[in-house]
Parts: structure tokens; C-alpha cells; sequence
């Protein structure tokens, strides 16, 4: 053979496919390898597309990757893609091409090399990888969520932990994380949710229905959230709501809260493995929204009179001191009002001690009907109640005061109905820039609870009934 | 309401850089905006939009994971639809203070065009929409081109060639071969989180499905089609027409997905036609 003929016969043998496209990848030669590989002759093959030779998905990768980088580099290095041959069968192949020259004229030399047994390889470890590497990222997200939740202390931080970790599982657009109240009522108590402009979150149909029976709730597709709630698919799509998935957060049977993933594109991939996921982000949740819960009704004992449900003694101390350490405290006044009812002794004598305590309960009820927001009534103990009213001095202490004795005087109920009490009230009032008596520095909440304790045994003294006003 | 969105306030976070977005040309106005396509950067434009930077102004970015973009800035909740590319475009048109700008989509920006045109209307006089498609997959009485199992095997295809893609991705490194930071571990590092994030956009944006948001766009659009695209064939392009109200299709006589690289010039013809 001359130098020629081998240079021919090696072309067309080669152990790789040769051919030749142009730039926007018409073939215009090719070798007998590569026409082996793909069942096609020569002339089959030239004016053929080579796009038009690979299965579907590499006919994707080839449009998006293959051909921006071919334009862009000039050149793409062993690219794996797969052959479909004329009979319709397939051959994973490794591609290398170079585009030389402009525009129309530009022409692309390619080489194939088999890759079957390479790529079976790769297929097989990519399976492996991506199997273990959704295991490792489910325990990751568990354990992450695991350390926020041991720590929370608060619902907010509790919230926090659950939406974190809800939101790396799934990348929905909006995580809401859910509590159900003692009195049942929905709060959304860490991240966000579609409508929340239009719907209330107790009227969100999948939120009303996870609560209520417990079980989890997925639509993947608009379709499925048309079939499932007609009546609010136009609201949620609306919302730009395409799907969602939420799951019950359950302690001891009882529904106590939920997780509600909600995305903006169709998500036909979500599955029972990440429905599991959150589930057991919901199980773990479960135990420390009870702790929480336990935390806060222990904390809220601890600072509440459980007879009335007014702040107790200690409570009342942790607010008023701050209030007097302010710095701007000079600015403004502050009344303390101490309150003893008057004939409370008779009725327990009465009518035993279980209607005593149904008047202080009906006394409590009306004294923060007469004050403001953010005024203190507090229990001090027995049938003693003292008020704190910042910013407010003598004489509107004195009005407060009036108020207060109106509203105790009214008719009673229940145990002692058709009886009343009275109110025997000191005040004390710190005006702005009060001048301290020697040895003095500041005011404590004890001294002027004192003041007025006492100025309330002056108004005993002098006849029940009544006011006593000092002046620190 | 737009929980996820926070990492990306106007002012906290420098839109201009995070889109490496080039803005050039002349003051006339309307601007002219031109979007790149799925897996591909604003230098597929090369071809098209120089030629008129002499008489108007002309801006081109790149979708965050892509080109010249920020890949730091790619939250995975955010671009889980196509709503977080949209935003990112309006970000960029209020940043640089455009109005009624004539936008050029290709491929998945065209969607992304029309959702940020649906959510503000103002900022665009034209849609100009280069081989889009509402959605990729085949559905009751509907051609997209693909089946799920199709768009499977390209997230595979994206794994298996992931060594491949730090090339693509990252041409200024590449273009600096002196530069000992280009090590292959960091390489390693920046061709996984570039894999996952071709992945993720590859699953945004084959299997979204923006057909029912069409009759809310109130934007004049041209659709240029090409005739042999396999990624967005004719029956997609008229689907397309019959459901934007006064849309306008044309079908190209140039072949492929690329009909801005293979025929600049009729592209260059038909966005000056319809300006």
C-alpha cells in the first residue's frame, strides 16, 4: 500500500469514529468505524444532524452544554455522550471535537471513543454515590436539626431550628413553621407563607387540613391542587403557589403544630422519601415543643398568681425595677396604687372561703378593665392588689384610683352574690426629678410599694373607702 | 411573602456584579436588554448585540450560577423556580433605573422575561423571545419534545461529565493558565458546586411548567422559532402564539437552538423589524 492508502485505510478504521460537521452540526464525512457504531452508511450519515444520532437526554446535553462550549472555547474534550443506532439500540461514547475557522465556513472535526464499559462504570459508581450521598445529606439535616431543637429554649428558636432544616431539605420558597395554641389557635411562629396578605393562616384549606386530621398533605402539581381544594386553587395559584407538602407535628396523639413547604414551580419529584424526612424532622420536633410549652407554662406559674392569673409579687418586682432605673426617668411620673379590699373578711366568714376566693377572682377581672395597656395589676397577696401606672401623676392617679374603687363597689356574683366590697387605696406618686431624702440614691420598688402600703392603712384608718396620696 | 429573597436587597447586595451585567452603548432609549439561555453566558450574544451599541444603550447579564455571575450568590431556594431568575431581572432594570426596555430572551430567559414583564408590566415595551418554550415536557394534547425519563438522563449526563465543566464555567480562570490557584482541588471544589447548581437550574428549567402564565403577558412579543430546534420545536413556538394575546411568531430559516450564532444577521433583522 502507498503512504496514501494507509492514510486512508487509517482513517477509515481507526479504533475511534471520525467525522466532520459543520459549525451548526450537519455531518459532511465520516469514517466506517463511526458509521459502524451507528448502523449507518455513509451516505446515510452526511447531511444528517449528529444531534439527530443521540438518545433524547444527550440530545439535551448536546443543545445546552456541548454546543455553547464548542461556539465559546473552540474546542470540547470528551464530552460522554450516547448514541442511538439505527436499530434503535445504544452505545455511551466519549466525544471530542474542535471547530476551526468563522461563521458559515467554521467546520468541526470530532473523534468518538467507545466508552461503554467506562461509562457502565461511572453509571454504576454515579448511583452509588448519589444513593450515599442522599443518605449522608438526610442525616445531615437531622443532625442539624437536632442540635438547634436541643438548645432551642424559646418558640422562636424552636421555630428557627425546624424552618432551617426544613427548608435544606426541600428549597421550597416559603417554610412555615406552626404552633397550635393551648386554646387551639394558629400561629406561624418561624419563617413565611404564600397568601399572607389575602388568606388567614386558619383559613389556608392544607394547613387547616393537616392540623385536623393529622396526616400529611402533598399536592405536587396545580392538577392536584385544583382536585384537592377547589375552593382555593385560584387564591393559592394567585399566590404563585404550584406545590406544596406540609407534615403534622404530633405529641402523644394530639396534633400540636405543623411543618408547611411551599414551592413556586410543579414539583413532581417530591416523594415519600422526603415526606419521611420531614416527618421525622416533625418527630423530632414533637418532644421539644412540649418542653418549650412546659417551660413556658412553668415560668408563667412562677410569675402569676394561680388563683387569679394576675402577675404575682415577684412579677410585679421584675417589671417595676426596671422602670425605675430607667435613665429618663426624671422625665415623667409613676403612681404605685396599693389596694386593700374592705369587707373581703366578712364574706369569707360568710360564705366560706370558696366564695372569698370567687370575689378576689371577680376583683381581679375588673381591675385591668379600669387601667391602660401596659398599666400592672398584680396579686400582692391576700386580698391586697397593687397597680403600677407609668407616666401618670397625682392627679390622674387619683382618677385611676376612683376608677378602681367604682369598679370593685359593683354587685357581686356567684358565691356571694348580692353582697359587695370595697376598696381601702395609698398611692404613691414619684414625680419627675424627685428629690431623694438624704442617704437615698434611688428608688426601690420596695420602698415605694411601702409608701404606698402605708398611705393604704391611713385611708383604712380614716374610714375605708377611700385615697391617701403621698408624694415621694 | 418573599421570605429567601432578603440576601438579595438592592443595596445589601451589589446587583450589578452579582449579574455580571455589561451595560454599554448610547443613551437612546428604549434599552435594549438580552438574556442568555440555559447552561450558556452573555457572550452567546456576541454576534447580535454589538450591533447596536452605536444607537442604543445595551445591557447583557448573566443568570447567577452562569457566566460571569456570582456564584456565591446562587441560593437554592430562591432559583427553585423561575420566579427567583425574574426577580433578579427586575433588580437589574431598577438598579440601572430602565423603563420600557425591548428585552431579548433565549431558551428559558424568555420565560424568565415574561414573568419579571407580568410582574412589571412598566419596565417593558417588547418581548423579543429567541427559541422558547413554556414547557419542555409532553403533556395530554401538548408537545413539548421530552419525556421526564429525557430530562433524567441529561441530570445524569451533567454528573457523569461533571469533570468537564469547570471549563465551561469558568473561562476567566481557564484563560489564566499562570494562575497557581487553579489547583486541581480547587477546581474539584468549584466543578462539584458547579454541577449542582447546572443540575438544579437544568431541573428548574426543564420541569417547570409556566403554560398558564402566558395569558398574563400584556407585552407586545415577537416568537422567532427556529425551524429544526430540537430543544423547542414549531409546535411549541405556535402553542406559544395562540396563547400570548397579539404575539407575533416567525419561523427562521436557521436551523438549531442557537439561531443568534448560526444566523446573527436574520436576528439582527428581526428585532430591528419589530423595535
Amino acid at each position: 500500500m502507498t503512504p496514501d492508502d494507509v492514510s486512508r485505510a487509517l482513517f477509515q478504521n481507526a479504533p475511534a469514529g471520525l467525522f466532520a460537521m459543520s459549525a451548526d452540526g450537519v455531518i459532511s464525512a465520516a469514517n466506517d468505524t463511526f458509521c459502524a457504531w451507528t448502523g449507518y452508511t455513509t451516505d446515510a450519515l452526511i447531511g444528517r444532524h449528529f444531534r439527530s444520532l443521540l438518545s433524547a437526554g444527550s440530545t439535551l446535553l448536546y443543545e445546552t452544554r456541548f454546543t455553547p462550549m464548542l461556539q465559546n472555547q473552540q474546542s470540547v474534550n470528551e464530552m460522554k455522550l450516547t448514541l442511538q443506532t439505527r436499530t434503535g439500540d445504544t452505545r455511551d461514547v466519549l466525544v471530542s471535537s474542535e471547530l476551526r475557522g468563522d461563521g458559515a465556513d467554521g467546520l468541526v472535526y470530532a473523534a468518538v471513543f467507545d466508552a461503554g464499559i467506562r461509562l457502565k462504570y461511572e453509571r454504576e459508581l454515579l448511583a452509588a454515590r448519589r444513593t450515599a450521598e442522599a443518605a449522608v445529606a438526610r442525616v445531615q439535616i437531622l443532625q442539624q436539626a437536632a442540635a438547634g431543637l436541643a438548645t432551642a429554649t424559646t418558640i422562636a428558636s424552636f421555630g428557627s431550628a425546624l424552618r432551617s432544616a426544613a427548608e435544606r431539605a426541600t428549597d421550597a420558597t416559603h417554610v412555615s413553621v406552626i404552633v397550635m395554641g393551648a386554646d387551639g389557635a394558629l400561629d406561624l411562629v418561624s419563617g413565611s407563607r404564600p397568601l399572607d396578605d389575602a388568606v388567614a393562616l386558619v383559613a389556608l384549606l392544607p394547613v387547616i387540613d393537616c392540623v385536623q386530621t393529622g396526616q400529611p398533605v402533598l399536592c405536587r402539581t396545580p392538577d392536584e391542587i385544583t382536585a384537592a381544594y377547589p375552593d382555593q386553587a385560584d387564591e393559592l395559584d394567585a399566590g404563585g403557589v404550584e406545590a406544596f407538602c406540609l407534615v403534622p407535628v404530633i405529641d402523644d396523639g394530639a396534633v400540636s403544630g405543623a411543618v408547611a413547604c411551599w414551592f413556586q414551580r410543579r414539583r413532581d419529584d417530591l416523594d415519600d422519601g422526603l415526606l419521611a424526612l420531614l416527618a421525622a424532622l416533625a418527630t423530632q420536633a414533637a418532644p421539644v415543643l412540649q418542653r418549650i410549652h412546659l417551660q413556658d407554662l412553668v415560668q408563667h406559674q412562677s410569675l402569676h398568681d394561680s388563683l387569679t392569673g394576675l402577675p404575682n409579687r415577684l412579677a410585679l418586682l421584675n417589671r417595676l425595677t426596671p422602670l425605675l432605673d430607667e435613665p429618663e426617668r426624671p422625665d415623667r411620673p409613676l403612681a404605685v396604687l396599693f389596694l386593700d379590699l374592705d369587707g373581703f373578711k366578712a364574706i369569707n366568714d360568710r360564705f366560706g372561703h370558696e366564695a372569698g376566693d370567687q370575689v378576689l377572682q371577680q376583683v381581679a377581672e375588673r381591675l385591668p378593665r379600669s387601667l391602660r395597656v401596659g398599666d400592672i395589676a398584680s396579686r400582692f397577696g391576700g386580698d391586697e392588689f397593687v397597680l403600677v401606672c407609668d407616666g401618670v401623676d397625682e392627679d390622674t392617679a387619683l382618677d385611676v384610683a376612683r376608677r378602681i374603687r367604682q369598679a370593685v363597689e359593683e354587685p357581686l356574683l356567684g358565691l356571694a352574690a348580692g353582697s359587695t366590697v370595697s376598696a381601702s387605696i395609698g398611692i404613691s406618686v414619684v414625680r419627675p426629678g424627685a428629690f431623694l431624702p438624704v442617704g437615698v440614691d434611688r428608688l426601690t420598688p420596695s420602698a415605694l410599694i411601702a409608701v404606698a402600703d402605708e398611705a393604704m392603712l391611713t385611708s383604712k384608718r380614716a374610714g375605708k373607702r377611700r385615697d391617701t396620696l403621698v408624694t415621694v | 411573602m418573599q421570605a429567601g429573597q432578603s440576601s438579595s436587597e438592592p443595596g445589601v447586595v451589589n446587583v450589578l456584579e452579582r449579574n455580571g451585567v455589561t451595560d454599554v452603548g448610547g443613551p437612546t432609549v428604549p434599552a435594549i436588554v438580552f438574556g442568555a439561555g440555559y447552561g450558556t453566558s452573555q457572550s452567546m450574544w456576541r454576534l447580535v448585540a454589538p450591533q447596536f451599541e452605536d444607537e442604543r444603550r445595551v445591557v447583557l447579564f448573566d443568570h447567577v450560577g452562569s457566566g460571569e455571575s456570582d456564584l456565591s450568590a446562587y441560593d437554592r431556594r430562591k432559583y427553585d423556580s423561575l420566579h427567583g431568575y425574574a426577580a433578579d431581572l427586575l433588580e437589574i432594570l431598577h438598579t440601572l433605573d430602565l423603563r420600557q426596555v425591548v428585552f431579548v430572551g433565549h431558551s428559558v430567559s424568555c420565560m424568565i422575561g415574561a414573568l419579571a414583564a407580568i410582574e412589571e408590566p412598566d419596565r417593558f415595551s417588547k418581548l423579543i423571545m429567541v427559541s422558547p418554550s413554556p414547557r419542555y415536557l409532553n403533556d395530554d394534547g401538548y408537545v413539548g419534545g421530552f419525556e421526564r425519563a429525557d430530562i433524567d438522563a441529561l441530570l445524569d449526563a451533567l454528573e457523569v461529565n461533571h469533570h468537564g465543566w469547570a471549563a465551561q464555567m469558568a473561562p476567566v480562570l481557564m484563560q489564566n493558565p499562570d494562575r497557581p490557584e487553579l489547583a486541581a482541588e480547587l477546581t474539584s471544589a468549584m466543578t462539584r458546586t458547579n454541577t449542582e447548581v447546572a443540575q438544579h437550574f437544568a431541573r428548574v428549567t426543564f420541569l417547570s411548567d409556566l403554560r398558564k402564565a402566558l395569558k398574563n403577558i400584556g407585552t407586545p412579543t415577537l416568537i422567532l422559532q427556529s425551524a429544526d430546534d430540537v430543544i423547542a420545536p414549531v409546535a411549541v413556538g405556535q402553542y406559544l402564539n395562540e396563547n400570548i394575546a397579539g404575539s407575533e411568531l416567525v419561523v427562521l430559516s436557521a436551523t438549531g437552538h442557537y439561531a443568534h450564532l448560526a444566523d446573527p444577521g436574520e436576528i439582527e433583522r428581526q428585532i430591528r423589524r419589530f423595535l
